[in-house]
């Protein structure tokens, strides 16, 4: 499997914050993995820069640990898009950051 | 006797050639003259013997004329062939005139020239006016043309020929579909062929196609020429260029209509907007209006377009890349001289763009021209205003420019007025609340919140108050009323009044005493004076309130759940100070369910148009709706809603009393964006009175803060309050424009609209309603409430 960028995000994403998240999204230019491991709080606002980063790249695999942030994901239909798991190791990646 | 005539064989000849109105003559197969009809005769005074000799004859052709007359007849003869030609005969009254000549050789069976015979025919009359019609024709200034009875152009004159760059076909004359603008094709068209048909005249302003392909205004009239019977034969029409006349019309009426815009009585920024949407449907395609910031900021205040999308285009572009230095919008405002751009170029696009990729969204917007003119009023500057024309349209010349600074001057006169306005507004407010009262009384469960807003001084400033405060703690009074008079006098008037109403009602007394106490005071301190006054004393125990009116307008009742709404109606007496001897106003009654809203308020907000009844049924439409009473500020939410940003002569004072508010959470702000930060209270707050999803509830707030900041970015408020078992989230906003979506967007990877669909799929339920307040969305959270609060 392809080496992929990681990206680690951390705390509430929301429209306060959104234009760091764009930045940190922004820098990435291939398939890549978004660890939401840490991530407390997600709402639209964060769904509408991940689906840009989707679109640009084709192929993003979210790592999500809080059932509330998966279920907001799952309400959206963000499974079908994306690769999501409970945690990072469940990639099958063979080089950690 | 003419000697070539006999009576007998050429009696026919003879008849024709002295009955018919042309000279005639014969000559001789040798030359010689044999022959002069009278009409000759006649016209030249020549005897029979003289007019047969050439040296006579001769000596009559005008002397320009004589040789090349001489010359053709020499060659027609020794060709034997005829000829024509024109001369000038001098007649027997010594003036000259044209003459159209044709000899003609008569043969013999042989072929052999037996005769010539010549006929002249008077043609001076003729070549005069065709002489004189030409030279009109080809010198006069405007556009001439010539048609048929049926339409057929068979002249254009030189002009017309020059201008439009096309000539009349011979045989398909012109269309004129070619020459005249689409948009005015048909109806000239159709007034052209009335006229024609009808024999009437026919006149008509119309576009017509300059050689280049500019347009320019024409007024065209055509008369019929007529025979004897009065029918048209011919048609005659000019057409006059009235481009300039047009376009000082044209400037003139938008003008007008600008002045007229500004002389309505609407707050400043309306008024601006207004003027833009004017000036974008004719006369400029884009109009934005720049002030300055903050920090030396120059922002832009309004933006018109006349095609949206590209007005979109426009804001977000100047959002992101404000005028720098160089920019001329900086350079002209606070300078006296408008300027104008006729026709960008790149190098102007390159002076300006911040960098590439502004440079690139400049490009492609493609501007063609501009003109920016200062909004500078008595010294002082208020920001620029810039009108632009785009890709398809003529640029703009020094015409437009005067236009643009006219209107400019305009509008800055209306911005200095608005500015002087609302310093002197705010200083009579800022007096006035210092003479209201500081803090609003908040026992459990009641909700008390006041506005006043000044009038412009100099009508009726001063004299409005609200007034509210505990005699107990289950008694509370409220108070509003209205000083009738001006000045400083007033203001006075309505602190000792308001004081008075306290000082009765702390001693006991009901609503009819404490007026009496009131209109009692008023005659021994300011006898010239009155006031009306609304008085209502609250019993939270017995859930009643009691109230009494002098001349002043009802309260407004909102019922809970229901919303129905009704006055607190009360037969009034008369103003204060104005009481005669023992009058005892009325006292009504009312009781009060938890949930109920109670507005009391002074005429201000319903005079505004002189009629009251009116008013009063804005107030109870506005109280009608639950947002009213959902609305952190219900007293602002009603001045708001009945209002609409009309500029208002009197004072208003509005006070509003929820009764039985359950405990809840508010917020507020001027700026959707700071109720984001305000989740984490709103999560902590829910943590210690509920639970359930509490996540799924913050992420609702979170969404609708969003929709909110991105849809109608402006003031919020927000206010989470049980009903019953259900905990509801009421968000209000002043935007309009929202349709929420509730269903995923199609495109799954897109970049919008997810999020109404999570607050529908989290919430207990989830309502929107819109008005033109604003938006009001209302959401059962997906909590319960916690039966001991932490």
């Amino acid at each position: 499997m392809q080496s992929l960028a990681s990206v680690y995000l951390t705390g509430e994403l929301d429209l306060s914050n959104v234009s760091g998240l764009r930045a940190k999204l922004g820098a990435i230019d291939g398939p890549a993995v978004v660890d939401l491991s840490e991530v407390t709080y997600l709402d639209s606002t964060a769904l509408n820069e991940l689906a840009l980063l989707r679109r640009r790249v084709g192929t993003v695999a979210l790592v999500v640990a809080s059932a509330n942030v998966r279920r907001t994901l799952e309400i959206v239909g963000f499974g079908q898009s994306f690769r999501i798991v409970g945690k990072r190791e469940e990639l099958g990646l063979r080089d950690p950051e | 006797m003419n000697p070539a005539v006999t009576t007998d064989s050429t009696d026919l000849a003879a008849t024709i050639a002295e009955g018919v109105p042309y000279h005639v003559w014969v000559v001789r197969a040798d030359g010689s003259i044999e022959y002069n009809n009278r009409q000759f005769l006649d016209y030249t005074g020549l005897n029979e013997q003289q007019a047969l000799h050439d040296e006579h004859r001769i000596a009559l052709v005008h002397a320009e004329d004589r040789d090349a007359l001489a010359a053709r007849w020499a060659a027609a003869f020794a060709a034997q062939e005829s000829f024509q030609a024109e001369f000038r005969l001098r007649g027997r009254d010594e003036r000259y005139r044209w003459f159209l000549t044709r000899v003609a050789p008569m043969r013999d069976a042989d072929g052999t020239i037996t005769r010539w015979v010549g006929t002249g025919v008077d043609i001076d009359d003729l070549r005069e006016s065709a002489e004189w019609l030409r030279g009109f024709g080809e010198t006069a200034p405007q556009l001439i043309w010539v048609s048929r009875a049926d339409g057929f152009v068979e002249f254009w004159n030189r002009r017309m020929i020059d201008f439009t760059g096309i000539a009349p076909d011979p045989q398909t004359g012109i269309d004129w579909g070619r020459v005249l603008h689409p948009d005015d094709a048909r109806a000239a068209s159709d007034a052209y062929v009335h006229a024609l048909e009808h024999g009437t005249s026919f006149e008509f302003q119309y576009r017509l196609r300059r050689h280049d392909g500019a347009y320019r205004w024409y007024l065209a009239r055509a008369e019929p020429l007529r025979d004897a019977g009065g029918t048209p034969i011919r048609w005659f029409g000019s057409a006059t260029d009235i481009e300039e006349r047009k376009r000082s019309e044209d400037a003139m009426a938008l003008l007008l209509a600008a002045t007229g815009i500004i002389a309505g009585a609407r707050e400043i920024d309306a008024t601006l907007v207004e003027v833009s949407e004017l000036v974008v449907r004719e006369f400029a395609e884009s109009c934005a209006i720049y002030r300055p910031g903050d920090d030396g900021r120059v922002e832009i205040s309004s933006l018109s377009a006349r095609d949206p999308e590209r007005g979109s285009d426009i804001r977000a572009m100047i959002r992101r890349y404000p005028p720098r230095a160089h920019d001329p919008v900086r350079t002209v405002m606070g300078r006296d001289e408008a300027r104008l751009i006729a026709n960008v170029t790149d190098e102007g696009r390159r002076t300006i763009a911040h960098d590439d990729r502004h440079l690139a969204q400049l490009e492609a917007l493609g501007t063609t021209s501009v003109m920016i003119a200062p909004l500078t009023a008595r010294g002082q500057a208020f920001g620029a205003l810039h009108l632009a024309r785009y890709a398809g349209g003529p640029p703009f010349d020094p015409q437009d420019l005067r236009t643009a600074q006219l209107l400019a001057g305009r509008l800055a006169g209306a911005m200095d007025e608005a500015q002087t306005r609302e310093s002197e507004r705010r200083l009579a407010e800022t007096f006035q609340a210092s003479a209201l009262p500081s803090r609003l009384p908040a026992p459990p469960g009641i909700e008390i919140k006041a506005i006043y807003q000044a009038a412009e001084v100099g009508v009726n400033v001063g004299g409005d108050w609200y007034d509210a405060f505990e005699i107990s703690p289950w008694r509370l009074v409220l108070s509003v009323g209205d000083v009738i008079g001006k000045g400083v006098n007033a203001a006075a008037t309505m602190s000792l009044i308001r004081h008075g109403i306290r000082f009765a009602a702390q001693r006991g007394q009901e609503p009819a005493e404490i007026l009496k106490a009131v209109d009692a005071a008023l005659k021994a301190e300011n006898p010239d004076l009155s006031a009306t006054a609304f008085v209502a004393i609250m019993d939270i125990r017995e859930s009643r309130i009691r109230y009494a009116s002098a001349g002043h307008p009802p309260a407004a009742l909102r019922l809970p759940l229901s919303g129905r709404t009704r006055l607190l109606d009360v037969e009034p007496a008369p103003p204060l100070g104005t009481w005669p001897v023992n009058t005892l106003p009325r006292v009504a009654a009312a009781p009060l369910a938890y949930g109920s809203l109670i507005a009391m308020y002074t005429d201000g907000l319903t005079e505004f148009d002189r009629d009251p009844i009116e008013g009063e049924r804005l107030i109870l439409e506005a109280l009608r709706d639950e947002a009213a009473y959902a609305s952190t500020n219900p007293a602002r939410y009603l001045r708001d809603a009945v209002l609409a940003g009309r500029r208002v002569h009197d004072d208003v004072a509005v006070i509003t009393l929820a009764f039985g508010r359950r405990e809840g959470w508010t917020f507020e702000a001027p700026d959707a964006m700071e109720a984001e930060p305000a989740r984490g209270k709103f999560g902590a707050w829910l943590s210690g009175a509920a639970e359930g999803d509490i996540y799924g509830a913050t992420v609702i707030f979170g969404e609708l803060v969003g929709n909110v900041v991105r849809h109608a970015p402006g003031p919020i408020e927000m206010r989470a309050e049980w009903q019953g078992s259900d905990l509801v989230l009421h968000v209000l906003d002043r935007g309009c424009g929202f349709a929420p979506s509730l269903q995923l967007p199609t495109d799954g990877l897109s970049e919008t609209g997810r999020g109404f669909f999570i607050v529908d799929a989290l919430a207990r339920k989830a309502d929107v309603s819109v008005s033109h307040q604003g938006t009001h969305v209302r959401v059962v959270l997906p909590v319960t409430r916690k039966v001991r609060p932490t």
